[in-house]
C-alpha cells in the first residue's frame, strides 16, 4: 500500500517535470517569440542573411534563385562547384532537399544516380512554384555541401548528424545529437527513426542514445560506442548557439548545428518550435531548467 | 493582461449562471420527463355529406402510454355532437350531425410525441399455454381463422422443432415476414393471406396473429398510423404478442421484431376499422401529418413564461425563421469546437483539420453513423486515388485543389445517380457531406501518406474518426441539444471553458505515454 502511494507520488512528481506541448506553446513560444519574426527562422534564406550579417558560421550560400527565368543563368555559375545542396527556403522536415555531387566524368549525381540538367531545373522550378511550401511561392537555396567531421563517422558512417541546442533568453537549456540509423534512411529526425543522444552540457560528453523505444550505450546498428564520448568543439558549439540567440529576435529557439570536417561548427537551421523529444534523449524533463 | 483574462472568464460564468437561474422556476413548471424521438402534429380530416339523413362518423382516438404522449388536442366541427366512449382497450369518438343538412367537415388534431421501444425476449421461456385471463386473445375471429385446417397445419409445421417461446415466435414471425408484400387495399383475412402467399400489412398482421393464437400464444392486432411528413389515407396494422404478461410489438410488414419505431402512432387494439361512418353517403378523409417544432421534455402547453425570458431561443424556434435543424446546428457547433479542443489539447489526439470532425459528426446525424462513416471513407479514398496522378504530374497546389474538388463532385453526382437507380438510400445521403472540407482533408491525408508514410497517415485518419465519433455521440443526444436550446447561455460557458483551455498547460494524456520513460523513472 505504501509502495503504491510512493509510486503514485513519484509519478505525479515526475510528470510535473516534463514540458508538454501546451505548456511549451503557452509559456515559452507565445510570450517569447513574436509571430512576425517566425519567418526569420522558417525561411532558410532569411536565417542565413542574419547569420552572415553577424558573421556567424554557416554553410556558404552559392546562390538564391527566386524566379524560374533565372534558373539557367544562375546554374551556369554553380557548375564550377563539385558538391552542392539544393534546398527549398521554406521547406520543412527535410522535404525537397537534394544533394548533388560530380562524379569523375564531371557529371552531376544524386544518391549514386546520374541526373541531367533538365531534371535539376525541374526540381528547382517545382521548389519555386511551392511544391514543398504548401503552395506559396518559394526560393531555391543552393549552398555548399557539408562534409561531416570524422567524429560523426565514428558513430555512424552515413548522413549528416546534427546537434540541437534549445535556448531560452540566451541561456542553453538542453542539447542533443541526432544521428541517422539504418531505419531512418539517412535522416536524423527522432520521429523518422533516428537516434536522439543526450548531452552532458557541462562536460561536453554524449550520454545514452534513444531511438523512440529504448536507450542504448552504443549505436544499435554497428555497436560503435556512444556513451561518454567526448564532443569536439563543444565549447565552440555552445558559444555559437549563444550568438545565434543573441542576434535573433526570438527568445525561445532551437539551433541546429553540424560540424564540418574543415570549417568546424556551422549553423544549419533555427527553429521557432523545437520539439520536445529532446527531453527523452536526455532522460529528464526540461522544466527544471526553466527556473 | 492575465487579470483582464480572469475577469472576462468570471464575468462570462457569472452572467450565464445568473441568466440560467432565472429560467429554473418557469422550467420546473413545464418540465416533462418523457423523452421522445419523434414529434408530429397529426390531424384527422373527415368530410361527410348525407343528403337526407343524419350522419355520423366514428373513429379511434389515441391514448397516451409509456411510449407515446398525446397532447394539445384541438378539434373543429359544426352542427354536430361529439362523444367519446371507452370500448375495452380503446377510446372511440363519435361525431353525429344534429340536422339532416348538407356537408360536414371534421378536424381533430393533436400533438404526438413518441419514442421507440425495443424488447429483449428471454431465451428458454417455456411453452406454457397463455393464462385464462388472455382467453380473448386466443379465439378465432371473423378474419382471423385460428383453427382453420390450413392455418393449423402451417402452424404445426413451422413450430415442429421449436422448444421455447422465443424460437417459436421467431419461426412464425420469419414465415410471415418472408411472405411477399403486395399493395392490396382490401381487407385480407389470415387465411387469404396464407393462400395467396402475398398480402399487405393487414393480411400479414392477421396471419401472424392467427398463427400465434393457434399455438396458444395470446396475440392481438394493433392499428395506427406511421407518421411522416405527408398527407395520407393509409393506416397501418401490426401485431402485439403477449410474452410473459407483456404485450410486445411486432411489425411483420416492415420487419420490426419486438420493436416499435418512434413514429408509430398507436390508435386502437383489435380487429377494427379505424373509421366507420353512415353507410352510402359521400365521405372522404385524410390524415395530415407534420413534424412539429416541439421541444422535447417541455410541455408546450405552458411555455410562455419560459419563452418570455430575455435570453431564449424558443421564440426564434416558434417564428420558424430558421429551421429547427439549423438552429440545433448553430448551437452544437461551438460545443463541437470545445470538444475538439479537449480532444486535441487535453487528450492529445491528432486530427486532419481542426473542425472537420465536428462537421462530419454533424453530417452523421443525418446519414446515420455506420453508412456515414463508410461514405466518408469512400470519399477520402476517391480523393486519395485522385491525388496520386496529380502529385505525379506535379500540379500547383491551388489548381490541384480545384481539380480535386471538381472530380470529387462529379464522382459524387455519379454515385448519387447510382444510388437513386438501384434504390440504395444510404448512397444518396452522400450529398449531405461538406465536400470542400472533405476534399481539403483528404488531400492532406494523401500528402501525409507521401511525407510520413502509410502508417502515420492512417493513424491520424483513425484518430480523426475517433474524434468524429466522440462528437457524434454528443451531437446525437436529444438531451444535449434540448438543454442548449433551452439554455443558450451555455454558449457563454463554452466560451469560458475554451478560454481557460487556451491557457491550460498540463500534459496531454498522450504525452503521459510519450514521456512515460521520464515519468515512471
Amino acid at each position: 500500500m505504501r509502495n503504491l502511494k510512493h509510486r503514485i507520488n513519484n509519478y505525479l512528481g515526475n510528470s510535473t517535470k516534463v514540458l508538454g506541448i501546451n505548456e511549451r506553446n503557452v509559456s515559452l513560444i507565445y510570450p517569447n517569440n513574436e509571430r512576425k519574426y517566425y519567418k526569420l527562422a522558417d525561411d532558410k534564406v532569411l536565417t542565413k542573411t542574419i547569420l552572415e550579417t553577424h558573421c556567424i558560421d554557416c554553410a556558404k550560400t552559392y546562390a538564391v534563385i527566386e524566379r524560374i527565368g533565372d534558373i539557367q543563368a544562375q546554374w551556369q555559375a554553380i557548375n564550377r562547384y563539385d558538391k552542392i545542396a539544393i534546398k527549398p527556403a521554406n521547406g520543412s522536415g527535410g522535404g525537397g532537399i537534394k544533394i548533388l555531387r560530380k562524379n569523375d566524368k564531371n557529371q552531376w549525381c544524386s544518391g549514386g544516380q546520374l541526373v541531367d540538367d533538365e531534371q535539376i531545373f525541374l526540381h528547382m522550378a517545382s521548389i519555386i512554384m511551392g511544391r514543398y511550401s504548401l503552395g506559396s511561392d518559394d526560393r531555391v537555396l543552393i549552398e555548399e555541401c557539408i562534409e561531416p567531421h570524422p567524429f560523426f563517422h565514428e558513430i555512424y558512417p552515413e548522413g549528416v548528424p546534427d546537434f540541437r541546442v534549445i535556448l531560452l533568453n540566451e541561456k542553453p537549456l538542453m542539447a542533443m545529437l541526432r544521428v541517422p540509423t539504418d531505419e531512418s534512411d539517412g535522416k536524423a529526425n527522432l520521429h523518422q527513426g533516428g537516434l536522439g543522444i543526450g548531452i552532458d552540457m557541462k562536460k561536453g560528453k554524449l550520454q545514452l542514445a534513444y531511438n523512440g523505444k529504448q536507450y542504448f550505450e552504443s549505436h544499435p546498428d554497428n555497436n560503435n560506442n556512444i556513451l561518454g564520448k567526448r564532443i569536439p568543439y563543444w565549447e565552440h558549439i555552445i558559444a555559437v548557439s549563444l550568438r545565434v540567440a543573441k542576434h535573433f529576435p526570438l527568445q525561445y529557439l532551437g539551433v541546429d548545428i553540424v560540424i564540418d570536417k574543415d570549417k568546424g561548427p556551422l549553423i544549419m537551421e533555427v527553429n521557432v518550435r523545437p520539439g520536445l523529444g529532446i527531453q527523452l534523449a536526455n532522460q529528464q524533463g526540461m522544466k527544471k531548467m526553466l527556473k | 493582461m492575465n487579470k483582464s483574462f480572469q475577469i472576462t472568464i468570471y464575468l462570462l460564468i457569472a452572467f450565464a449562471m445568473l441568466s440560467m437561474a432565472f429560467k429554473l422556476k418557469p422550467l420546473t413548471k413545464t418540465l416533462s420527463g418523457f423523452m421522445p424521438s419523434s414529434i408530429y402534429e397529426v390531424s384527422y380530416n373527415f368530410y361527410i355529406k348525407g343528403d337526407d339523413k343524419k350522419v355520423f362518423v366514428k373513429s379511434y382516438l389515441p391514448k397516451s402510454n409509456h411510449r407515446q404522449k398525446i397532447s394539445n388536442v384541438e378539434q373543429d366541427y359544426e352542427k354536430m355532437t361529439f362523444k367519446i366512449k371507452d370500448e375495452k382497450e380503446n377510446q372511440r369518438a363519435t361525431w353525429r350531425s344534429k340536422t339532416t343538412s348538407k356537408f360536414h367537415s371534421i378536424n381533430y388534431s393533436f400533438l404526438f410525441k413518441g419514442k421507440a421501444v425495443k424488447y429483449n425476449i428471454a431465451e428458454n421461456l417455456s411453452l406454457e399455454k397463455a393464462s385464462s385471463s388472455y382467453a380473448n386473445y386466443l379465439v378465432e375471429e371473423e378474419h382471423i381463422e385460428v383453427h382453420h385446417p390450413s392455418i393449423d397445419s402451417l402452424a404445426r409445421i413451422l413450430t415442429k422443432n421449436t422448444k421455447d417461446l422465443k424460437s417459436l415466435v421467431t419461426s412464425l414471425y420469419d414465415y410471415v415476414n418472408k411472405t411477399p408484400s403486395a399493395p392490396i387495399r382490401d381487407l385480407t383475412s389470415a387465411l387469404t393471406a396464407f393462400k395467396q402467399n402475398q398480402a399487405s400489412c393487414n393480411g400479414k398482421a392477421r396471419l401472424f396473429v392467427a398463427l400465434c393464437r393457434n399455438r396458444g400464444i395470446a396475440a392481438r392486432l394493433k392499428g395506427g398510423l406511421i407518421l411522416e411528413e405527408t398527407k395520407k389515407r393509409t393506416s397501418h396494422l401490426w401485431t402485439e404478442v403477449n410474452i410473459n404478461g407483456t404485450w410486445i410489438p411486432f411489425d411483420v410488414l416492415n420487419n420490426h421484431f419486438a420493436y416499435l419505431p418512434s413514429n408509430y402512432l398507436e390508435l386502437y387494439t383489435g380487429d377494427h376499422f379505424l373509421i366507420t361512418h353512415t353507410p352510402s353517403v359521400l365521405f372522404d378523409y385524410n390524415y395530415e401529418i407534420k413534424p412539429a417544432n416541439n421541444v422535447p421534455f417541455i410541455n408546450s402547453a405552458n411555455i410562455e413564461e419560459l419563452s418570455g425570458h430575455p435570453i431564449s431561443l424558443l421564440k426564434v424556434l416558434e417564428s420558424k425563421i430558421i429551421p429547427k435543424s439549423v438552429l440545433y446546428f448553430l448551437l452544437l457547433l461551438p460545443l463541437g469546437g470545445l470538444l475538439i479542443s479537449l480532444i486535441k489539447n487535453v487528450i492529445g489526439l491528432k486530427t486532419f483539420g481542426i473542425f472537420l470532425p465536428v462537421l462530419i459528426a454533424y453530417t452523421l446525424t443525418t446519414t446515420g453513423y455506420v453508412s456515414g462513416i463508410l461514405l466518408f471513407l469512400l470519399m477520402t479514398l476517391i480523393v486519395v486515388l485522385l491525388s496520386f496522378p496529380l502529385n505525379k504530374w506535379g500540379l500547383l497546389y491551388t489548381p490541384k485543389m480545384a481539380v480535386v474538388l471538381t472530380a470529387t463532385i462529379i464522382i459524387m453526382l455519379m454515385l448519387l445517380s447510382v444510388g437513386l437507380h438501384y434504390k440504395l438510400q444510404w448512397l444518396t445521403t452522400i450529398t449531405f457531406f461538406p465536400i470542400i472540407i472533405i476534399s481539403i482533408m483528404a488531400e492532406r491525408f494523401s500528402r501525409a501518406i507521401e511525407e510520413d508514410g502509410h502508417q502515420k497517415a492512417l493513424s491520424t485518419l483513425f484518430q480523426t474518426l475517433v474524434a468524429t465519433s466522440i462528437c457524434y455521440l454528443v451531437f446525437s443526444s436529444v438531451v444535449i441539444k434540448t438543454i442548449l436550446l433551452l439554455f443558450p447561455e451555455l454558449l457563454l460557458l463554452v466560451l469560458a471553458i475554451s478560454l481557460k483551455l487556451g491557457k491550460w498547460i498540463g500534459l496531454r494524456l498522450f504525452e503521459y505515454q510519450r514521456f512515460s520513460k521520464l515519468i515512471t523513472k
